[in-house]
């Protein structure tokens, strides 16, 4: 606690303080003597009517606004929590929406893998196909057996996991089938393209349209296929998707 | 029994305002009559007194008590004798810088233990110099009001009511230090503040 420096000053205040206060406390005592010995002369004063009227106008007036201030201070708490509760549940309410929304973005994510400009995806495994005019140790992977008229083999590529073929026309046209073991997985640029779902050999496929370009995606037995033309319409694609086999040796 | 039962007033329910007013107004009326001899007056003094008392309600306990009552008639005496002298254009007379001077000596420690017992002495001796110096001292110390509320109870400005209170408590030291009475003539402006 911190000291008093003038501890004799105040407590000389403080007894003047209560000395000062009894001699109120006598004053009144005067005044009230006073009072006391002309009351035969106060107790017959005639107080006015309208002094009467006026008092009870003031009283019923006073009433009135410490019923509005009650009112008022209560609707003003009233208010007040009321406006707590609404952004409590606001806030909340957007929180869940918020959740909501991620929820339902995280299980398109699990079925799809979208991830913003790509489009990985997985397969299940399906049964084989025949074959036409492939690379010789095409063992096990998938050719097309119809091509649109002017498109030839162009190139083709192999590797343990993937195969490709490249056709073309003597235009702009090509088709392109690549192919991998489900073992691996793919990322399809998908960024300002449009996709849907198809189904191409009784598969679920994807059809993804960008540009000039066209993908057809599936899963066709334990490969993954990935069919792209350009300058081509979808119906023709999708006639050289349904047509594929596979190289059964 | 019922009936009897029935016609027993409940203070507790009634408005503290009301009942202040129902118990002192016929005293409360002669008081602002003596000073002002206007009944018109009277009553305009006694309804500006009841409106200021109301923004003090809750500082009044007891309805029918020596303190009650001596506070209700301080107040309307202050505004009467305010009233007076707005009517009669007077200054009213203060004590004088002379004598606060004089009564400006320290008082002892003895002295306030000594004069206890003439309390009652001291007060009448305090309203006969002045009454109005006695009035705010016991609102100031008494009924523990502050300066601003005791200036807006007595319808002066707070600069006014502290020189007062500072001139109270040094006519109250002069007389303790002279050790008797101390008389000022009244002025006919009325005195009080």
């Amino acid at each position: 606690m911190k000291k008093n420096p003038n501890p004799d000053r105040e407590y000389k205040a403080q007894l003047e303080h209560s000395f000062l206060m009894h001699i109120g406390y006598e004053y009144v005592e005067v005044l009230c003597s006073g009072l006391d010995e002309v009351k035969e002369e106060w107790e017959n004063v005639k107080v006015p009517e309208s002094l009467d009227r006026w008092m009870n106008d003031f009283t019923a007036q006073e009433r009135r606004m410490k019923k509005k201030r009650k009112y008022g201070f209560l609707a003003n708490r009233f208010v007040r929590k009321a406006a707590v509760i609404i952004l409590f549940l606001l806030v909340f309410n957007n929180i869940l929406m918020a959740s909501v929304d991620a929820y339902r973005l995280r299980l398109l994510e699990s079925i799809s893998y979208i991830q913003e400009s790509f489009t990985q995806i997985n397969f299940d495994l399906r049964s084989p196909g025949y074959k036409s005019s492939i690379p010789m140790n095409w063992d096990g992977w998938f050719y097309l057996t119809y091509i649109p008229k002017g498109y030839s083999l162009y190139d083709d590529n192999i590797t343990e996991q993937s195969a490709m073929l490249d056709f073309k026309n003597a235009g702009d046209g090509r088709i392109i089938l690549q192919q991998v073991s489900c073992a691996s997985s793919q990322q399809l640029d998908t960024e300002n393209s449009t996709i849907t779902k198809i189904i191409v050999n009784e598969e679920e496929a994807l059809l993804i349209e960008k540009d000039d370009f066209k993908i057809i995606s599936w899963l066709q037995d334990d490969i993954a296929l990935y069919l792209q033309g350009n300058n081509i319409n979808v119906r023709e694609l999708k006639k050289v998707a349904e047509n594929i086999k596979r190289d059964e040796k | 029994m019922l009936a009897v039962l029935l016609m027993i007033e409940d203070d507790k329910d009634r408005d503290k305002l009301e009942e202040l007013y129902k118990t002192y107004r016929k005293e409360l009326y002669y008081v602002a009559y003596q000073i002002l001899h206007d009944y018109h007056d009277a009553e305009d003094v006694l309804q500006t007194a009841f409106i200021k008392i109301s923004k003090h309600l809750d500082k009044i306990g007891e309805i029918r008590c020596k303190k009650t009552r001596g506070y209700l008639v301080i107040i309307v005496r202050n505004l009467s004798y305010d009233r007076f002298n707005e009517k009669k254009k007077a200054i009213p007379i203060d004590f004088t810088d002379e004598m606060a001077e004089e009564a400006d000596n320290e008082t002892s420690l003895e002295d306030y233990v000594l004069n206890l017992e003439r309390g009652r002495e001291l007060a009448e001796a305090l309203s006969k110099i002045n009454s109005g110096y006695a009035d705010l001292l016991t609102l100031k110390y008494y009924y523990d009001y502050s300066t601003s509320d005791i200036a807006d109870m007595v319808n002066l400005s707070y600069d006014v009511v502290s020189v007062r209170l500072t001139r109270a408590r040094a006519a109250l030291k002069r007389i303790l230090s002279k050790g008797g009475n101390m008389y000022e003539e009244k002025s006919e402006s009325g005195s009080g503040v």
